[in-house]
């Protein structure tokens, strides 16, 4: 049962230049219980997506389309409910847990601030809590940890303090961006396990923002492919991983290391050119200027999302005619497929 | 926390112990040396002499230095040449004043400065921010002594609403004490609340990007919170190093409003010791600011390192 | 999302090369501190007056009388003259105290910066101390010392303000002293003294005259005040904060007498705040809002 929909959703910014586009037209759904993973390069609108479904986009951000949640649009309910839904139904955790978190207050006071925005509980209660939380997400002394302050703590550490925070009230959908990508390697093992743990034992939908498609192979359902503000293929886990339909998703899979993979054997093969930043909805397709596969027709249209199996969905005119561990190579040069960016 | 604040106060006592080295060098490098500073103008050589005696001038500086640092610290600053009255005294009488005045501007300035800011950040280039913007710019413009005049000439000269200056103490009517201080006080809170609105306001728009905001409303904390207390508490760590800065001009301001409202403060001793070349009573005045200004320099100091948690941890103050 | 940003920003850069473009409020006050500064030195020619001028048969006549545009004071001087005369005085004091606090502060933050160890730590801490005495109380010493003085008011505000210039040059100077072509200087064994005076002052030199061009009208206000209390210019010179002080007892007979020269004060120092903030905008993007 679909829990969460972002149903058509454009983001804009208005700068002295005329508009960017941040996000255009992106559709995706979140079931109960399901994790999925948006997954992008960095500046694709993944990080804006997230925020948008809570209404925390940066100012000057001009926003359309519908946040459904539990039969309401959030984009349209009254400031009580959407600050009810925030911290209490739907959860988010940042990228930095560092400056995520107040440097003025003890950060079992923040977690407990969490928890009585919600709940009507005594501060013994509150206390008890999030001591409890704090073990919850194996913090190794939660007593003392209680009236630490953020600077005081590691990164791992003030990660966990974020992720209790999220899961004071056991909301129902977990937002989680980028959420291990400003720790060291081990630590971000921990926490994506302690992720996993934490969605099956409290029943949480997961929408994990990442740009590791490593990741996503842990511990995702579902994977979205965003590419400069739109979908560019949307398919379970597995199958994404295994057979790529879109040209992008096979370069992000190329770009990748793969355990096994020699050197010389199987270069990584980077996609070139740059996200490009668009000041108006493209003529044609938004990944055609770095497309090794790029035809006539992409630069027409604007290729719409279409299921090509089965729960799979792909936004391309050529869809499944570039193999991973192939393709990118050989066409890598090609000057008139790399870098036409409008940057 | 208990180190940095011992820390601070070694240091505050050095300060101040310097303070007095240059207070006690300047009194002695004055032409014709502290006899001559210490007697009234035309006063006959021998006169001079008996003084330098009597004071034990002839003695060496170092001596002289210390009984006079270990005088001046049982409060004993001497007798002034024009009025005869120890300068001690003198002070005491005139120190509620001005600490009356100084509290009342400092609570005026902040009262108005800390919200305006808060507001004016809230929705930079609303309105609001703009009004309290120009309202601080203003603020910061107008000297103290002519916006002095102005309120006197609206208040007392035309409305006759209220007194153009002098002091009624407190133990005759609280009614008549305010009615005194009320114009004094705004007249100098106001320009330190333009310098707090426009502090407050940017430290107010760095904190309102910061991330923690952002988390924050993320976990559904009401607007007016996430202003008022997730936001407000880290700018304040700045603004209170502000007030501290300001505490120099605050002098400068009372001794000015002092002058202008008629007021017989601090400011208006030193002014008059000046005037009259006491240097006794200049003496005991000057060490006497310098010490408060190094007090309150280190109650800043300390309010600084309650409201940062990275100092209280670690003392870390760059 | 952050090539959003990115392209945010970019804009700002293309306006930042039209001096105060987009930012009426510096532009008002670059043309009032224009405006300012050329009637501080031309003024004395427009004057009507002399400025000392008494005639005991005009006194205290209001603004737009025949012969006087602003006025006489209690005295019978003109108003105008003495405002245009007074221009050239507070101006100067303000200008010298800062010229002052410059020439001494950025040899003494310039060298502690560059010798650090133990000199650093001496000279901070007299700072320090410095900082400890406000500059009223500097004036009121050197005026009890040497009597007051124009001079005196302007070596109090000056030496007031080294502390803040050697703090900003100290901090330029430990950073420019760690840059390449200083290090190979110091290399090829090149004296202290021209390494100091050929890369790092210049170096240093720009962020200590933004900072100085901001601290300009407190130096003004802080000049007229001092001759208000009578510690600064002496009668019968005329100066805007003096024209103030000898209104007190005229505001009965005369208001324009305590309005005029303090308006005069207000404009000046409100054109250098606005022109001090649009500098330091300019210059610091991250202040823009």
């Amino acid at each position: 049962m679909t829990l969460l929909e972002i149903d058509d959703l454009r983001v804009r910014f208005g700068t002295a230049e005329g508009p960017v586009l941040a996000i255009n037209g992106l559709s995706l759904a979140l079931a109960e219980d399901e994790v999925v993973a948006l997954v992008g390069e960095s500046g694709c609108g993944k990080t804006l997506t997230g925020l948008s479904v809570l209404g925390l986009e940066p100012p000057g951000a001009r926003v359309d389309g519908r946040i459904w949640f539990r039969g309401q649009d959030l984009r349209t309910a009254p400031a009580k409910r959407l600050r009810s839904v925030r911290g209490g139904e739907i959860a988010m955790i940042f990228q930095e847990p560092m400056t995520s978190l107040n440097p003025a207050f003890s950060v079992g006071r923040q977690v407990a601030e969490a928890l009585r925005q919600h709940r009507k509980v005594s501060g013994r209660q509150a206390r008890d809590r999030v001591m409890e939380l704090f073990e919850l997400v194996r913090m190794p002394d939660p007593r003392q940890h209680l009236h630490q302050y953020p600077h005081q703590l590691s990164g791992g550490m003030q990660q966990r303090v974020m992720i209790a925070m999220a899961i004071a009230c056991e909301p129902a959908v977990l937002i989680a961006d980028e959420p291990t990508t400003a720790l060291d390697p081990t630590i971000q093992a921990q926490i994506l396990d302690l992720l996993a743990d934490l969605r099956s034992r409290l029943h949480m939908a997961v929408l994990l923002i990442t740009h590791n498609l490593g990741v996503v192979a842990d511990i995702a359902d579902r994977v979205v492919v965003m590419y400069a503000g739109h979908k560019a293929e949307e398919a379970p886990a597995g199958e994404l991983l295994r057979s790529p339909e879109h040209p992008y998703t096979v370069g992000l899979l190329n770009a990748v290391p793969q355990p096994g993979m020699h050197r010389g054997t199987h270069p990584l093969t980077p996609i070139t050119g740059l996200v490009p930043v668009l000041r108006q909805p493209p003529e044609g397709c938004v990944f055609g200027p770095r497309c090794p596969l790029v035809t006539e027709q992409c630069q027409r249209e604007p290729p719409q999302p279409r299921e090509v199996a089965p729960g799979h969905l792909a936004a391309c005119f050529r869809p499944g005619e570039l193999s991973p561990g192939a393709g990118g190579a050989e066409d890598r040069g090609r000057p008139a497929a790399a870098g036409q960016g409008p940057a | 926390m208990l180190w940095a604040i011992i820390r601070r106060v070694a240091i505050a006592v050095i300060t101040l112990l310097l303070a007095t080295l240059v207070v006690f060098a300047a009194v002695h490098a004055l032409p014709g040396g502290p006899a001559t500073a210490l007697s009234v103008d035309g006063t006959s050589p021998r006169v001079v002499a008996a003084t330098a005696r009597e004071y034990g001038f002839n003695r060496p500086l170092v001596i002289q230095y210390g009984v006079w640092l270990g005088q001046a610290v049982r409060g004993h600053l001497g007798t002034s040449p024009i009025t005869d009255l120890p300068v001690s005294s003198q002070i005491a009488q005139r120190i509620p004043i001005t600490a009356e005045l100084a509290v009342l501007s400092l609570l005026i300035a902040i009262v108005i400065g800390i919200p305006a800011g808060v507001l004016a950040a809230a929705r930079p280039g609303g309105i609001w921010d703009w009004i309290a913007s120009v309202v601080a710019l203003g603020g910061l413009s107008i000297p103290h002594f002519w916006f002095g005049i102005l309120v006197i000439l609206l208040f007392a000269v035309h409305l006759h609403l209220l007194p153009s200056g002098g002091f009624i103490p407190v133990t005759q009517g609280l009614g008549g004490n305010l009615e005194h201080m009320l114009l004094p006080a705004v007249v100098l809170g106001t320009g330190l609340a333009a310098v707090l609105m426009r502090q407050t306001r940017s430290a107010m728009l760095e904190s309102l990007g910061a991330d923690y905001v952002r988390t924050a409303r993320a976990k559904g904390v009401p607007e007016w919170k996430v202003i008022g207390v997730h936001a407000l508490r880290n700018s304040l760590i700045t603004v209170v190093t502000v007030i501290g800065l300001q505490l120099g001009g605050l002098i400068a301001g009372i001794v000015t409003v002092e002058e202008v409202f008629d007021i017989p403060g601090i400011g208006q001793l030193t002014l008059d010791a000046v005037y009259q070349r006491d240097y006794s009573t200049l003496q005991g005045v000057i060490l006497l600011t310098a010490a408060a200004y190094i007090i309150a320099n280190l109650l800043v100091d300390l309010a600084y390192a309650v409201l940062n948690p990275r100092v209280r941890a670690t003392e870390a103050r760059a | 999302m952050t090539a959003a940003a990115g392209a945010l920003t970019a804009p700002h850069r293309h306006w930042a090369r039209l001096p105060f473009a987009g930012r009426p409020l510096a532009q008002a006050g670059a043309i009032g501190a224009f405006i300012v500064v050329a009637i501080a030195v031309f003024g004395p020619l427009a004057a009507p007056h002399n400025p000392s001028a008494t005639s005991f048969s005009d006194v205290l006549a209001p603004p737009l009388s025949p012969h006087h545009l602003l006025g006489t004071d209690q005295l019978g001087r003109d108003v105008l003259s003495r405002l245009l005369y007074g221009a050239r005085t507070t101006l100067e004091a303000g200008v010298f105290a800062t010229l002052l606090a410059t020439l001494l502060g950025l040899p003494i933050g310039v060298v502690s910066g560059y010798f650090r160890g133990a000199l650093d730590v001496v000279i901070m801490r007299l700072i320090d101390v410095t900082l400890a005495f406000p500059f009223l109380l500097l004036a009121v010493g050197l005026a009890a010392i040497s009597g007051p003085s124009l001079w005196n008011a302007v070596l109090a505000l000056g030496v007031a303000q080294v502390p803040a210039v050697a703090r900003i040059a100290r901090g330029e100077t430990l950073s420019v002293r760690e840059l390449e072509y200083v290090q190979a200087a110091l290399v090829n064994g090149e004296r202290s003294i021209a390494i100091m005076r050929r890369h790092v002052v210049p170096n240093v030199l720009s962020p200590v005259i933004v900072a100085t061009t901001v601290a300009i009208p407190g130096s003004i206000v802080g000049a007229a005040i001092l001759s208000f209390l009578g510690l600064g210019v002496q009668p019968p010179t005329a100066d805007w904060g003096a024209m103030l002080a000898q209104s007190e007892s005229y505001l009965n007979q005369s208001v324009w007498l305590g309005i005029i020269p303090g308006l005069a004060i207000f404009i000046a120092a409100l054109s250098f705040n606005l022109l001090g903030d649009g500098v330091r905008d300019a210059l610091d993007p991250k202040r823009r809002r």
